[in-house]
């Protein structure tokens, strides 16, 4: 059982809320939208490890309460294959937020931070096999920065992730994720032009191992780390990102199938 | 010929309304992306008598084509941008407005 779940509580991990179109495409950025302005973002996630796949279609809504703070609300369908077994189903409802609580406005340049904030709640239901996250609610916090040049950008971010107990009273590891990111622009942005940038991120998780009454899951938790080259395509309002999560290093406790890849598309609209 | 008269006639026709048109330049700083600065056009395009929206990147400077009767203020400005997510600076008047765009 442990093994169907596992994808799916990996993927309630890297499936970011908190989206923006000039961020990193596997972990979050400072970006905000305008005030009273709208981001309407939809994406296609795949992640493969040994004999499990999940695919999943993604869809969050952000509203920009004012240029610096973000609210968000995300739902996912996820499609889950297991050795010729199917697991199909709606993923729990996400609300997010973020603040830009520091911003250096420069010629040409920018640089900010920002606090982040999702809580994922108990709403999926219709799961054959019920998720392991049935019966809790998770939270995360973090603090991502940017620096966006008109060639160079930079990011850093680090997060929190708690996951609560489930229906089976399974304490589910929390989690920890430390990302960095470069973006290359190799063509100076103009307004009524696509603007095009390269990205590279080093993503890394860390995960505690998953608990009930007190005794550990041996099969559970360890550390991953992951170089993941990607894009970003921009038109005005309209955004086209992705990228391949690579796995470069992995400490998995007990017997657990490491990541082979994880692959994410996204599109995104403003408004 | 009729062709050509339609077109010299129709081009005198035209001149007028854009010779009225003067352009507004402002300077900002913290304004590096396209989409990012979709919410500054967004929110000068809504003003009655602004026609075009345009930005330098390079130079921090935003572009308003607009009908001779609109004038900003700073402290509108000010308010704008803020709310677009940028800091503005400065503004200066030119009496026609670039071809671009």
């Amino acid at each position: 059982m442990l093994k169907i779940y596992l994808p799916m509580v990996i993927s309630l991990c890297v499936v970011s809320t908190s989206a923006s179109a000039h961020g990193p495409v596997f972990s979050p950025g400072p970006e905000t939208v305008f005030k009273g302005g709208y981001e309407f973002h939809t994406d296609i996630h795949r992640e493969k490890s040994g004999n499990e796949q999940e695919d999943e279609i993604g869809t969050e809504v952000a509203y920009g309460i004012t240029a610096d703070w973000l609210v968000g609300i995300g739902a996912h369908y996820s499609f889950l294959k297991e050795e010729g077994e199917r697991n199909d189903g709606f993923g729990n409802l996400e609300l997010s937020t973020k603040y830009r609580f520091w911003r250096n406005d420069m010629l040409a340049a920018q640089e900010s931070l920002a606090l982040l904030g999702d809580i994922t709640l108990d709403t999926a239901r219709d799961h054959p096999d019920p998720a392991p996250s049935e019966g809790a609610t998770d939270a995360q916090i973090g603090l991502a920065y940017g620096y966006e040049s008109l060639k160079w950008q930079r990011w850093a971010s680090a997060r929190y992730r708690y996951n609560g107990e489930n229906d089976e009273a399974v304490d589910r590891g929390d989690q920890v994720f430390v990302d960095a990111a470069v973006g290359y622009r190799p063509k100076p942005p103009e307004y009524y032009a696509v603007d095009t940038m390269w990205l590279l991120e080093l993503n890394s998780e860390f995960t505690q191992r998953d608990e009930q009454a007190g005794i550990n899951f041996r099969n559970s938790g360890g550390t991953e780390l992951f170089l993941s080259p990607g894009f970003f395509v921009t038109y005005r309002n309209a955004a086209l990102k992705g990228g391949v999560q690579i796995p470069v290093y992995s400490d998995l406790n007990g017997q657990q199938d490491a990541s082979d890849y994880r692959f994410n598309l996204v599109a995104e609209w403003h408004f | 010929m009729k062709k050509i008269l339609l077109l010299v006639v129709m081009l005198l026709g035209s001149t007028p309304a854009y010779a009225a048109d003067k352009e507004v330049r402002m300077q900002v700083l913290g304004a590096v992306c396209p989409s990012c600065a979709y919410g500054l056009e967004k929110k000068f395009m809504k003003i009655e008598g602004v026609k075009k929206f345009d930005v330098d990147f390079k130079a921090g400077i935003v572009f308003i084509c607009a009908e001779e009767k609109v004038h900003f203020t700073n402290e509108q400005l000010t308010q704008i941008f803020k709310d677009a997510g940028y800091s503005y600076q400065s503004q200066e008047e030119h009496p026609s407005c670039r071809q671009k765009s």
